[in-house]
């Protein structure tokens, strides 16, 4: 990461989030004035801040935006500035800075209302489709009707591939699970305190980075209970692919029973190896939990939200 | 790509798919839904009653069931519900139970697991504070489980309860597999009959998407306003 700063640096000064409260307060902030309004209301008194930082060769200015989130202006009446009261904020900073700066930061209000409404639309979308359909019915859909959609040609390829229910079982199940692992791992990080993600663009990592290096690896140690169920679930799921004619366990112990007359023999045999899987996964991804535990975090954090 | 889209089929089939398929499906759901969680109450109870004897076989049940696929355990009680009625009315032969019963004791049982975990977690989240403080202000044990216990444990439960409703409802397709004439069984048979299986497993997953989507709607909202109350 620190290369990753230097190279930072070497393009000029770096904009980052943050405020000058006591600072304002020498300039004659009241109390409980909200700082961040002065952004609006004293754009040059803010402005003489970062100037002088700049001008004492500071290579790390920040905008006056610290408190400019949701909830802070939200409890001030003003969540209707939200967008305005960070964009000047930074402006102001970036002019002091000779305009040469590489913004990065937490706008994070602006970044959580509008440019990516539309990315968590289609997430939604995504996990409403996929979790609302009965499993059955989705590996009905991906082995009969999918043939009939696409041109002609890959349909045909598609009936006749070698193995297709295999495959048609894969996709099905792997598209029903991601929606449910998709739920579980939105609580984890929305499970993380805030200031974990704010911290991370504060110090200049990019939103892919903070969620590469600071969010989901927390996120996912804490979702790895649930993971575990979610994973026995999908073994005890697969079971559903006899219906495509996949020859899977419990397929087997039915066709067993069938050519033997042998009920409760093959039924029972196909139970006990169901439960010594789950009990083989369960102590595995116990032991995988203690492996990865961050010493003294995610012992004593609460179970994530379900 | 929809080109050979028939809608006429599901007119035609309109009438036997949703008639009668939905109203099983719905009918199957509801009655596993109230035996499971009468059984599923009894289930908790013994598991917190701190009686080894009791805990114990309640526990084991409760892990079995729950590590076991639901079509495996359909199969099962497809040919055990027979011998298990013979055995408990002392008759000669087999008792044939006919497909409802069959199922509807299958998704009971399965769902008791289910609601015996979230009964026990609703009960003991409720801090012991709680029932102490209830004593401290003189209350009788009766009205403490009345005013304090149960109504936090009745919310605490309810969202998860109904998920698993909902998920009880989804479950149901596989008793298509046991020629039980759900909504699924009606689908694939009226496709047997007509060779449109594009229309009709299209319709099949855009009602079960429609009917899930509005409860599952319904529960997160009503589990907000719980929750709202609940810290209010």
């Amino acid at each position: 990461m620190n290369s990753f700063i230097a190279k930072m640096l070497a393009s000029g000064p770096v904009i980052t989030d943050g405020g000058w409260g006591t600072l304002f307060l020498e300039m004659g902030l009241g109390p409980g004035e909200l700082g961040d309004t002065w952004n609006l209301s004293h754009p040059e008194r803010v402005e003489s801040i970062p100037r002088a930082y700049v001008e004492a060769g500071s290579e790390v200015i920040l905008t006056n935006t610290f408190l400019s989130n949701r909830l802070t202006l939200a409890g001030h009446g003003l969540e209707g500035q939200l967008r305005e009261l960070n964009e000047a904020g930074v402006s102001i900073s970036r002019r002091a800075a000779g305009g040469r700066a590489l913004v990065f930061g937490s706008i994070v209000g602006v970044i959580r209302t509008t440019p990516h409404v539309w990315l968590v639309r289609l997430g939604d979308a995504y996990v409403e489709l996929f979790r609302n359909i009965p499993l059955l019915v989705q590996m009905f859909l991906w082995y009969f009707v999918l043939p009939e959609l696409v041109p002609a040609a890959i349909g045909t390829w598609l009936k006749q591939l070698h193995y297709a229910s295999f495959y048609t079982a894969v996709v099905a199940l792997g598209f029903y699970t991601s929606a449910r692992v998709a739920e579980q791992v939105r609580a984890g990080i929305m499970s993380l305190a805030q200031g974990q993600r704010l911290a991370a663009l504060a110090l200049g990592f990019t939103l892919p980075q903070a969620y590469r290096f600071v969010l989901l690896p927390m996120a996912y140690r804490i979702i790895l209970p649930p993971l575990t169920s979610e994973f026995l679930n999908i073994i005890k799921n697969s079971a559903v692919a006899l219906t495509i004619g996949l020859m899977e366990l419990t397929a087997r112990a039915r066709a067993m029973q069938e050519f033997s007359f042998q009920v409760f023999e093959a039924f029972t045999a196909a139970t006990v190896i169901y439960i010594v899987i789950n009990i083989v996964v369960t102590f595995g991804m116990r032991a995988l939990e203690k492996r990865v535990a961050v010493p003294g975090f995610i012992g004593a954090a609460p179970r994530a939200a379900q | 790509m929809f080109a050979n889209f028939d809608f006429d089929v599901i007119v035609r089939s309109l009438p036997y798919l949703f008639l009668d398929g939905m109203t099983f499906t719905l009918t199957l759901t509801a009655l596993a839904t109230l035996g499971g969680l009468v059984f599923g109450t009894l289930l908790a109870m013994m598991r917190l009653s701190g009686i080894a004897l009791l805990s114990l076989p309640a526990a084991g049940y409760v892990n079995l069931m729950r590590s076991v696929p639901l079509v495996l355990m359909i199969f099962w009680f497809y040919f055990l519900v027979p011998y298990i009625g013979q055995w408990l009315t002392g008759a000669e032969r087999p008792i044939q139970v006919g497909y409802f019963a069959s199922s509807l004791i299958t998704f009971t049982l399965f769902e008791a697991a289910y609601f015996c975990e979230i009964m026990r977690a609703g009960i003991q989240s409720i801090p012991l504070g709680h029932i102490e403080a209830g004593r401290s202000c003189g209350m009788p044990e009766f009205l403490i489980l009345r005013r304090i216990v149960l109504p936090q444990v009745v919310r605490r439960m309810l969202p998860e309860a109904i998920n698993n409703f909902v998920s009880l409802f989804k479950a149901t397709t596989i008793v298509s597999l046991i020629a039980v004439p759900d909504l699924m069984y009606q689908v694939t048979m009226v496709i047997q009959q007509e060779m449109k299986p594009l229309p009709l497993y299209t319709s099949a997953a855009l009602t079960y998407f429609a009917v899930i989507y509005v409860v599952a709607g319904l529960v997160r909202l009503a589990s907000e306003r719980w929750r709202n109350r609940i810290y209010a």
